[in-house]
């Protein structure tokens, strides 16, 4: 039995057909590792989530050479993984969803090849991985209480978040309120590393401009790199374009300052 | 010239370190996509780019963001986010405009000028877009 994982932390199935995902990269599961991790993996998949930096990797055919890691860092509750492909490198984010991080987690989320549309795997060197965010554990250990204290901070779920007076009013008068708090949660949902969430009403100052509306302005002020924050917001414009109507759409533009 | 050649202007602007370049930066980024697609429109249904003018800000995003496939509205929606960058950049002064700021409408920039639009995406974007040039009588 094979389990195929998506992106965007969504568990598919079991022996999905592959065909089917054709165009995805899919994670693969490895054959060395026994179904009790594997099943806890799918378990806590979904809650683990925003792996969505893997959105960045476009493999093409022409990637043939094997990830090598360049680097592991950690902030409060997340760690990054760099991978290398040739010349490009590219960055998965994993979140965990325990007060503590151990480095016992990281097995659950590293035992997956990557596959490209030719369905060639490249498998990083996980040994590697797991010996260098052990060693950032060990590092952090040594530096004294400062991490696990930082630890039990989720930066997710801390977001100073400000809607002005103007802005409120021009949505209660729009009726747009039930549209902006759903923008907002989107936000929480979808950003990592988010510094400040800001609703202001804006105008588009074009003089050429022939109709001159106001709409609503929303900021996220975000820590990270632009291939995450740029993943982070292309997830929420997922859930923009689907879920609310042009009609409203054109109320709200969703725009990142990355510090 | 080219539209794309704004974004040449964008790339030199971007590496300076004051903060009217870096604003003028994020201005010539979202000119040269604006310009870009403008010109695309009145190439493929034939009237002169320029009598777009001034409704061209609103005319290329709504192009894109009434079409149906996803993706096809997420090109709107990054323009019109580029749109929103550009207007803080030439207008609110009182937002800081930064050399990452800058650097980065520069690269969405080149990234929204660089979409392919497949055969299938083209037709449903032309169809909006002739709908609105009539609209606006352009054609």
């Amino acid at each position: 039995m094979t389990n195929y994982f998506k992106l965007n932390s969504t568990l598919i199935s079991d022996e999905i057909d592959l065909g089917r995902l054709m165009g995805d990269i899919v994670f693969q599961k490895t054959e060395e590792i026994d179904d009790t991790v594997s099943n806890e993996f799918a378990r806590r998949l979904p809650s683990i989530g925003r792996t969505t930096a893997w959105e960045d990797v476009e493999l093409s055919d022409q990637d043939t050479s094997r990830p090598i890691v360049v680097g592991v860092s950690r902030s409060p509750k997340t760690f990054m993984v760099t991978l290398q492909i040739g010349e490009r490198s590219f960055q998965r984010v994993c979140v965990t969803t325990e007060k503590t991080t151990q480095p016992s987690h990281v097995s659950y989320l590293l035992p997956y090849t990557l596959l490209t549309k030719k369905q060639e795997s490249f498998s990083p060197d996980f040994h590697e991985i797991i010996n260098r965010v052990n060693s950032l554990f060990q590092s952090e250990l040594a530096r004294g209480s400062a991490t696990s204290q930082a630890i039990e901070e989720a930066p997710t779920e801390k977001i100073n978040e400000i809607i002005t007076a103007e802005c409120l009013e021009f949505c209660k008068l729009h009726n747009i309120i039930k549209t902006l708090n759903e923008c907002l949660y989107q936000v929480k949902k979808n950003f990592i590393f988010v510094q400040k969430v800001q609703a202001e009403l804006s105008y588009f100052h074009d003089d050429e401009e022939l109709d001159n509306e106001p709409h609503v302005e929303i900021e996220v002020k975000v820590d990270t790199s632009r291939e995450i924050a740029e993943s982070n917001y292309d997830n929420w414009l997922d859930w923009f374009v689907k879920k609310v109507p042009d009609t409203i759409r054109k109320f709200f533009i969703l725009t990142i300052d990355r510090v | 010239m080219d539209p794309q050649d704004f974004l040449n202007t964008a790339n030199v602007l971007v590496n300076s370190s004051e903060e009217s370049d870096l604003r003028s930066s994020v201005s010539r980024s979202y000119y040269a996509v604006i310009l870009f697609y403008r010109n695309y429109f009145a190439g493929k249904l034939n009237f002169l780019p320029e009598k777009l003018n001034p409704a061209v800000h609103k005319f290329v995003p709504e192009c894109f963001n009434a079409c149906d496939p996803v993706e096809v509205k997420k090109i709107g929606e990054k323009i019109n986010r580029l749109k929103q960058d550009r207007t803080n950049a030439d207008y609110i002064l009182s937002k800081t405009v930064s050399s990452t700021k800058a650097k980065d409408c520069l690269r969405s920039a080149k990234e929204l000028i660089d979409y392919s639009i497949s055969n299938q995406t083209e037709i449903a974007v032309l169809a909006q877009a002739t709908d609105r040039a009539k609209a606006r009588k352009l054609i």
